[in-house]
């Protein structure tokens, strides 16, 4: 049998596919990675099959490159190093169960944000998403990865919110992780009042930390649980325009620190323009009126007295505001606060808010504490001016994570891919950057693209044991070749 | 089998002759373990000698001479049970008491850097001067953070607001079991130690599970742990209150109290509505026994226990603290409590009303300082049992299924009576996880109570196996052997995975194999 | 015999390894810098020169499975002021006798021919010369010359009987406190009497390192002699004494017809009834030293002899139920209460205080045998003053005062030292 019989035989004949069309298609993303093209695209739609053509992929040693999200993709984790197939996991697209009780949902590697949102709605219950995620984005895919998400609160560990995980390694075993681990089936679990969420374990494994962060490159996950969390019946956003982003730092720090807020995120003008309105001509007009940054956060109510919770986070928020000298406010230079709410509880209408302004982005993001943001900005600003990349098409996004103990820095640099000179410059801007970032200090805690190679030195002995790792769950090196340090 | 002078000599110029000793009175005295030992005080296996490091760099030195000389090394903090002694003969043991410092805290970040020989109470006062304050684990503050964070287990009731040891990890420094040193996260490049994770997979994922590899699989030298905002004064003044240390002052916006209900699954109802209103900076169900025994000890504890005064009042119930940042959220989580308790028949319970027992749960709850009243004191042998972690409805299955267990074991008068319903801890990160403990009493120099434990405790692991009802919490003496024998085919060969981390890891069989895995089938 | 190892295995079986007395009560701790209670494991950091340690090479002897006992065994068990501090955190949580456990083991090795030859000159010391300080005893009396005490060792009585105790007596930089201390009683209108050369060591150097006969021996007699002097109270300034005679003396079976008093309670006294007034100001930033054997260590001790039941499974119920002195009975107050009261000072306290206090590292017989270990411990304390800015640190007994004065030269430390009977003697 050839190789595309043998996946026919797995998936289906339906699900294989060689055009070249499809092929171009997942050749290349929007990043800077060299194009390569896959040799076929297979669509599995059970666990079943995903370990058969895991199996198979390790008998003949093609590699495997797993893709949940729909397109575009930004990171270049989804394009071939070294051809394969690409195992595509949109079929795979069911939510499985929602319970309510225990605030947990278990999905498939297909469903998107879009999807899971509007079922959770339904029984009062909600996921921390990152900001603003495009319609097509896989909610596996974007914890895999371990985005940020904007409710730094509920974020208690940086692998939040994801939980268990039901794993195809890439030698081909089945594993679950975490409590779904057993001992029992799903449905015995189920019946002892277990529900999946604990990620924890089995015993002194912890492997779902070691696939997340991991860019496919140790297995496929089949599904996964996700914490979820109330769904407010009041929600009062604010914001606190700035020059510069010191001045809302302390005040940041305080309201998390205290628990008083559910998002918390600052933004730049531009994308905050980017995020509430479609077109360049809207955004440059908004950005224009907006301070440079703006501190976004929201109170919430939820089930028991909600007003009165408000009222109190809104009293004491105001008490540290007027100690750090800042002003809240509920709306800001035509921004409408049910737009804004709106923009960070729902997945991203298209296009997807980073392609609106000049139709690209490319994305330097990494991790840092927010007192030392400031730096970072200055960085970014500086190699800009080097490069002669324009300021006003930088945007800037500093989330804070794990309940206030790091922060998401991320510079989204827009331009015109279709312009070879703007994406040279943008190339050669994202490159100096993420350099200057790294050698100030900035921890690229998802090395994406060139990055692995450029911090490898620095993280001589993780890498090292990364590769035994490798070693362990992926023997034959079938699983998406040539990402990260492998 | 001794080591041989060579080695000793080689060790020796590591750490200074002050520190190593393979004197047998010294041996002896580590060889003392009660907690996890299957019968009695005594460690069937010396460790060949302990050494006494200072540092990162006197553990690799360590680690390469024993990996050159295949001699097994294990490291202990506070060393509190027997899975801190190395399982297997001609080992060495390192006492890390020598680090034993804060190396940083970082107020605006919320984080503190500790050595392996810190221990929660050393942490939480150097914290609190800074407005912070640290999660402690049930056994108690006088438990290495540390160890707790990277190696073992790691809960405690006051989880609800500040997490779970294993989850309050970030940056770590990690010297393997060959002696090369890793540092996790942000740590890798020198960037900080705010993020313990990547770049890339996490290395979390191999250093611990839920459990920890108990001093298995290298030594941690260095970790950051989460730490919370504490709104009480910077320092605590007590008084005497005999035979406690009570606060002279009571804290604002602070009130403990126990809650009881009519049945477990009102308890369990009561629970999740606490957890998801996110309110709550400690809860723990507690027994008539653990009260009881905080409360008191000796013939007063078997008068009050024989009078079933406190089975009655105390069946089914949870201590539940509040501690808010202002009185506004003081005056708002208690309403919010208030109805919780209308809508699942939960009274407040008139022993912890008193004035007494509010000034002692206070410090209880703060300081963690009195567990080894309601464990170990009366019939000095202790273990647990079930724990593994989820959700409230399996901790009350738990609950349940160990409580009924117990029965067959008091009627037959090998542990202590204390109920059956014994156990303890309850949620996590404002509800999102949950676990319970059941405890057991026992005399650990009488024959017939040591059997009948051991036996509960294998029979609790089977419970947990056959009922579906998680992987339970430890058999110390049994981690690397017995459990993961049966609890790994039941459990995806779990342990075929540790087997080949250990492999890799520590291809020199450096590490005791009775505290992560063994190489062997 | 007073100490029998035996009767202590079933607390030294029970232990349950939870370090907490290597800790002050985990309540009072409020700091990392004085974070630790045991200056034995502070200083050599192997567990077992903790009290749980200790507790479980008692056991292994107790029950024959530590047959050979090395020079590493002595040291740990001797490296050790007895100072209490270990016991008293442990009962915290417990009923476990760990001094006592310790005082046994001490005996028992004794008992079996094992002991440090620097304690075997303590103690020939004793048997030869009635004190501790290798001096004759003739010259015993020599600090009181010219006080005009009534010497009681000729025969008469007195109402008070005071004991110096060796140090005083021998210590030519100290023993100006014990004659301020007589001036002041007598200043009081106190009919005071002392035992002249024929006072003895109050025996708790002997008793603390195992030789239980000899303590027995000078116990015994220092009774019969303050008995048949007629005491109605026996006051010292040596906490030491203090310490043994209230804890310890009481077991011997003997009637003691007096109270036994330590100087700072009879001042205290005194200066309420307005027999001493203070009146004089010295403003100065002090801090207060807890002598161990005054403090946590004063309490009497209560051996336990009964019978262990089982009831509720396997809840040991012993019968009679064990009285437990935890410490907090010590003498606290009264020292502090005199401090106060003196005119322009200004008294701070340390974190270590009271039944939780840090050692000065003197006792057990380790300022004389292991100086090394005593200076090390007394500049710990010193360092704790000086964290609380205090000018000077007061206390109570000889031995914490000659252990402070020698790690401050040592240091080139700028800390005074006063005694409270010093303090008292310039505020009047």
């Amino acid at each position: 049998m050839s190789e595309k019989e043998e996946l026919v035989a797995i998936v289906g004949d339906a699900n294989v596919t060689d055009t070249p069309e499809a092929l171009e298609a997942y050749s290349r993303d929007e990043s800077f990675v060299r194009q390569v093209k896959p040799q076929f695209v297979a669509r599995p739609q059970n666990v079943d099959e995903v370990q058969e053509v895991v199996k198979l992929a390790n008998r003949t040693g093609t590699p495997l490159i797993p893709v949940s999200s729909g397109p575009p993709h930004f990171r270049g984790d989804t394009v071939p190093d070294q051809g394969g197939v690409v195992v595509d996991l949109s079929r795979m697209n069911r939510i499985l169960r929602i319970d309510r009780r225990n605030r947990v949902a278990m999905v498939e590697p297909g469903v998107t944000f879009a999807e899971l949102q509007s079922e959770l709605k339904n029984e009062g219950v909600r996921l921390p998403m990152p900001l603003s995620p495009r319609s097509s984005k896989s909610v596996i895919g974007s914890c895999l990865e371990r985005e940020p998400t904007i409710i730094p609160k509920c974020h208690w560990d940086v692998s939040d919110p994801l939980g268990c995980i039901e794993v195809i390694f890439g030698k081909g075993d089945l594993f679950r992780t975490g409590a779904a681990a057993g001992p029992g089936t799903l449905e015995e679990q189920w019946k002892s009042g277990q529900a999946q969420k604990s990620p924890l374990g089995p015993s002194q494994s912890d492997l779902f930390r070691v696939i997340q962060g991991a860019q496919g490159t140790l297995g496929i996950v089949t599904w996964a649980t996700i914490r979820l969390e109330l769904l407010p019946s009041i929600q009062e956003p604010f914001m606190v325009g700035c020059e510069n982003v010191n001045e809302i730092i302390d005040f940041a720090y305080w309201i998390q620190r205290l628990k008083l807020v559910d998002e918390c995120l600052v933004l730049d003008r531009l994308n905050l323009a980017s995020i509430l309105e479609q077109d360049s001509e809207s955004i440059e007009k908004l950005s224009a009126e907006l301070p440079p940054y703006l501190l976004i956060y929201v109170v919430a109510g939820y089930d028991r007295f909600p007003e009165e919770r408000v009222d109190y986070q809104l009293k004491d928020i105001k008490e540290i505001a007027q100690r750090h000298g800042v002003h809240p406010m509920t709306a800001l230079a035509g921004v409408n606060s049910t737009k804004l709410l709106k923009a960070l509880s729902e997945p991203c209408p298209e296009p997807y808010w980073k392609l609106r302004y000049r139709g690209n982005s490319a994305d330097i993001f990494f991790l840092t504490t927010l007192d030392r943001s400031p730096e970072f900005i200055k960085v970014m600003h500086e190699t800009a001016n080097e490069t002669g990349f324009p300021a006003t098409s930088i945007g800037v996004y500093i989330q804070p994570i794990q309940q206030g103990r790091s922060c998401h820095v991320e510079f989204n640099l827009t331009f015109d891919s279709i312009s070879k000179a703007e994406r040279a410059r943008a190339g050669v801007t994202f490159d100096r950057a993420s350099k200057a970032m790294m050698n100030q200090g900035a921890f690229f805690s998802r090395p994406y693209g060139t990055w692995p190679e450029m911090i490898r030195n620095q993280y001589a002995e993780n890498v090292i044991t990364l590769r035994k790792i490798k070693k362990i769950f992926d023997p034959n090196d079938v699983m998406n070749p040539g990402k990260l340090f492998f | 089998m001794s080591l041989a002078t060579k080695v000793y000599k080689s060790f020796e110029s590591v750490v200074g002759p002050e520190n190593i000793s393979g004197d047998p009175a010294v041996l002896r005295s580590y060889m003392y373990q009660p907690f996890g030992n299957n019968k009695g005080v005594w460690a069937d296996i010396s460790p060949e000698a302990v050494l006494m490091p200072a540092s990162t760099e006197e553990v690799v030195a360590i680690a390469k001479i024993c990996n050159r000389h295949h001699i097994v090394f294990k490291a202990m903090s506070t060393g509190w049970g027997i899975h801190n002694l190395p399982g297997v003969e001609g080992a060495v043991l390192l006492d890390l008491r020598r680090m034993n410092r804060i190396l940083e805290i970082d107020e605006k970040n919320m984080f503190a850097v500790v050595e392996p020989h810190v221990i929660c109470m050393q942490l939480q006062v150097e914290a609190m001067k800074k407005g912070l304050n640290c999660h402690i684990i049930g056994a108690g503050s006088n438990t290495s953070v540390l160890a707790s964070a990277t190696s073992v287990v790691g809960y405690g009731p006051d989880g609800l607001s500040m997490g779970y040891s294993g989850r309050n990890l970030l940056g770590v420094e990690w010297v393997l079991p060959t002696g090369e040193v890793l540092k996790l996260g942000s740590l890798g490049a020198d960037a900080g130690w705010f993020c313990g994770d990547g770049p890339g997979p996490s290395m979390r994922g191999i250093m611990r599970g839920w459990e920890g590899a108990w001093g298995g699989l290298g030594v941690f030298t260095k970790c950051a742990v989460k730490l919370f905002h504490w709104n009480g004064p910077s320092e605590l003044e007590m008084k005497n209150a005999p035979p406690n240390y009570v606060l002279k002052e009571p804290i604002k916006f602070f009130r403990a109290s126990l809650f009881s209900f009519p049945s477990l699954d009102q308890l369990a109802e009561a629970a999740y509505k606490l957890g998801e209103s996110e309110i709550g900076y400690f809860i723990c169900r507690l027994t008539p026994a653990f009260v009881g025994l905080q409360m008191t000890s000796g013939k007063n504890y078997v008068d009050l226990w024989q009078s079933g005064m406190m089975q009655q009042m105390l069946k089914y119930a949870f201590l539940f603290v509040i501690f808010a940042n202002s009185e506004r959220e003081f005056d708002y989580q208690q309403k919010v409590l208030a109805q919780v308790l209308e809508e699942t028949g939960g009274q407040v319970s008139p022993i912890s009303e008193t004035k007494e027992m509010q000034e002692q749960t206070a410090i209880t709850v703060l300081k963690v300082d009195a567990v080894v009243r309601s464990c170990f004191r009366s019939a000095g042998g202790f273990n647990t049992s079930f724990g593994a972690m989820d959700t409230v409805d399996l901790a009350i299955n738990q609950i349940k299924a160990g409580a009924g267990l117990k029965e067959k074991y008091i009627k037959r008068g090998v542990i202590m009576d204390d109920g059956g319903d014994n156990s303890a801890t309850l949620l996590f990160e404002q509800g999102h996880l949950a676990y319970t403990e059941v405890l057991i009493m026992y005399d650990h120099h009488d024959g017939e109570s040591a059997q009948g434990a051991l036996e509960y405790l294998a029979e609790s692991n089977e419970t947990c196996l056959k009922q579906g009802l998680g992987s339970p919490i430890f058999q110390i003496s049994q981690v690397g052997t017995g459990k993961h024998g049966v609890f790994g085919p039941a459990c995806f060969n779990y342990d075929t995975w540790l087997r080949e981390i250990k492999k890799q890891l520590d291809p020199n069989n450096t590490c005791d194999p009775t505290a992560y895995i063994s190489p062997d089938e | 015999m007073l100490l029998e190892l035996n009767d202590y295995v079933g607390d030294m079986k029970r232990c349950a390894r939870c370090s907490i007395c290597k800790w002050p009560p985990l309540a009072q701790m409020k700091s990392w810098r004085f974070s630790q209670n045991c200056p034995s494991i502070a200083r050599y950091n192997f567990h077992s020169y903790s009290g749980g340690g200790r507790m479980a090479l008692g056991l292994a002897l107790a029950e024959g499975i530590l047959d050979d006992v090395t020079d590493e065994l002595l040291n740990i068990v001797y490296r050790c002021t007895a100072c209490g501090a270990c016991d008293s955190s442990c009962k915290y949580n417990s009923e476990l006798e760990v001094l006592w456990s310790i005082y046994s083991t001490r005996a028992h090795l004794v008992s079996m021919g094992n002991f440090l030859p620097e304690h075997l000159m303590i103690i020939e010391s004793l048997r030869k010369e009635d004190n501790t300080m290798a001096q004759p005893k003739a010259d015993r009396a020599k600090w009181a010359e010219g006080l005009n005490i009534r010497d009681l060792s000729q025969g008469g009585q007195a109402e008070v009987i005071y004991h110096a105790g060796c140090l005083y007596c021998y210590d030519p930089d100290l023993s100006s406190i014990a004659r301020d201390a007589v001036t002041l009683l007598k200043q009081a209108g106190i009919d005071l009497g002392f035992m002249g050369s024929n006072e003895t060591c109050c025996g708790s150097m002997a008793f603390q390192l195992g030789f239980q006969g000899d303590f027995i021996k000078f116990a015994e007699s220092n009774i019969d002699d303050w008995n048949a002097a007629g005491a109605k109270r026996v006051v010292t300034s040596c906490a030491c004494g203090f310490g043994i005679m209230k804890a310890v003396y009481p077991l011997l079976g003997k009637e003691m017809k007096f109270e036994v008093l330590h100087i700072t309670q009879i001042l205290d006294e005194l200066i309420r009834e307005g027999k001493l007034q203070l009146s004089k100001s010295i403003p100065a930033r002090v801090t207060y030293h807890d002598p161990c054997n005054l403090g946590r260590n004063s309490e009497q001790y209560v051996p336990w002899r009964g019978v262990e039941k089982k009831l509720l499974g396997q809840f040991i119920l012993r019968e009679p139920e064990k009285v437990v002195h935890r410490g907090w009975e010590g003498v606290y107050e009264p020292p502090r209460d005199i401090i106060r009261r003196i005119p322009g000072i200004e008294l701070v306290e340390m974190e270590r205080i009271r039944e939780y206090s840090w050692c000065c590292g003197a006792g057990s017989g380790v300022k004389l045998s292991m100086d090394d270990f005593a200076l090390w411990t007394a500049s710990e304390r010193i360092k704790e003053a000086e964290s609380v800015a205090a000018e000077a640190i007061v206390t109570a007994c000889p031995w914490c005062e000659r252990n402070f004065k020698d790690a401050i030269a040592q240091s080139g430390n700028h800390l005074m030292v006063y005694d409270v009977v010093e303090l008292v003697k310039q505020a009047l």
